[in-house]
């Protein structure tokens, strides 16, 4: 029973570490060391200002609906979470989640149209900026 | 992802509390606490190759890392949901001998009253116990550096002059020894009927350790001073 919720630990681990590495290995190609230390401080802290003021009130939630059920829908939500962090720049998958054409017009910018889920992500940062354009250029504004 | 992640440590802790007493626990917590050791050994290695992968029709490789991790959890709940039990006196897997004991040890040691109704005051009452801003303190000195040296170890090891692949690839003897490290202290621990010593320890290696990292010039001894560093892994807190 020690190795299920720790399996989901590990997974939880990697989808986090991911979401760092890949920021990292990111700058590290861009040669900019210190906007690496800068990112990972400004990823970490997304993630952290998310998890740290959760975790009380979860603890409470566990006495309520036992640990099952909570590590089973937390998983969930976190999987889904990080499935769309692969995949949110196909906008046509989130148009039918949320489709809201007036803020797309009046801010011009895609990620209007993300879930709510994705904004809370601690990496949704991270992707402003895309990978390979961040390679071609070190004016990426996420660097 | 933060949001969603703060609830796994905790509903583990309390099933973990559940089934094992508070003498069996270090060793138990230890084997949970091993899997963070294993992501962060090998997360790097995962993460290098496959963002190696390339399409079809453009699929980055940083895309494949997300969703095959996704994937891998998504799979894995329905599993968890169906396999694990909603409390260890009722395992679906457990005899009708086999409930009877673990009863009898849960009264025998009732630290987690799950057969009791939710009160507020039950949960206040913790504001009240110094023991809590003592953990609270403890916690957080221990979690800063952790974190912090988790956070930065690639970043810490490719400034030691190793290639971002290598770089990645050495922290893995890194986490194994901490790993292995991390097991014989929750051992001894259990075996010994003490935590005082075997959190402290483990601290004094980590106040080396950074001593070390910031102090030193010299890239091996920098390296040797991760490798001491990360055998407070997990140890003082897990």
């Amino acid at each position: 029973m020690l190795k299920l919720p720790g399996c989901l630990r590990t997974l939880a681990l990697l989808e986090t570490n991911s979401a760092l590495r890949q920021r990292c290995c990111r700058s590290i190609k861009a040669y900019v060391l210190i906007d690496t230390m800068h990112s990972l401080l400004t990823d970490t802290l997304h993630r952290y200002a998310t998890y740290v003021p959760f975790e009380a009130p979860v603890s409470l939630l566990v006495k309520s609906v036992g640990p099952k059920i909570l590590i089973s829908a937390c998983s969930l939500c976190w999987g889904l979470v990080t499935l769309g962090m692969g995949m949110w720049e196909i906008m046509a998958m989130f148009r039918p989640l949320r489709s809201d054409p007036a803020d797309k017009t009046k801010n011009g910018s895609f990620h209007q149209e993300l879930p709510g889920t994705l904004r809370l992500s601690p990496s949704y940062g991270s992707f402003r900026g895309r990978p390979d354009s961040c390679e071609r250029s070190l004016s990426c504004p996420s660097l | 992802m933060g949001l969603f992640e703060a609830g796994l440590i905790p509903a583990s802790e309390v099933y973990l509390a559940l089934v094992f007493n508070r003498s069996e626990r270090g060793k138990r917590m230890s084997l949970f606490y091993t899997f963070s050791c294993l992501a962060s050994a090998f997360g790097g290695l995962l993460a290098y190759g496959l963002t190696q992968l390339n399409g079809p029709n453009g699929f980055e490789g940083w895309r494949w890392l997300f969703s095959f991790e996704a994937a891998l959890t998504i799979v894995l709940v329905p599993i968890f949901y169906f396999i694990f039990p909603t409390t260890p006196v009722n395992a679906w897997f457990l005899t009708t001998e086999e409930k009877r004991i673990m009863r009898a040890r849960y009264n025998n040691d009732p630290h987690w009253a799950y057969d009791e109704k939710f009160s507020w005051y039950e949960v206040c009452k913790v504001f009240s116990d110094p023991k809590f801003y003592c953990f609270f303190i403890y916690q957080f000195s221990v979690n800063l550096t952790q974190f912090g040296f988790t956070t930065f170890l690639p970043a810490i090891v490719h400034g030691l002059g190793y290639t971002s692949v290598m770089a990645n690839l050495m922290t893995v003897p890194i986490y194994l020894t901490a790993l292995a490290f991390f097991l014989i202290m929750a051992f001894f621990s259990d075996r010994l009927g003490m935590r005082g010593p075997f959190m402290a320890g483990p601290l004094l290696l980590l106040i080396i350790g950074l001593a070390l990292l910031v102090s030193i010039e010299n890239v091996k001894i920098r390296f040797f001073a991760c490798f001491r560093k990360s055998l407070s892994y997990s140890s003082p807190d897990g």
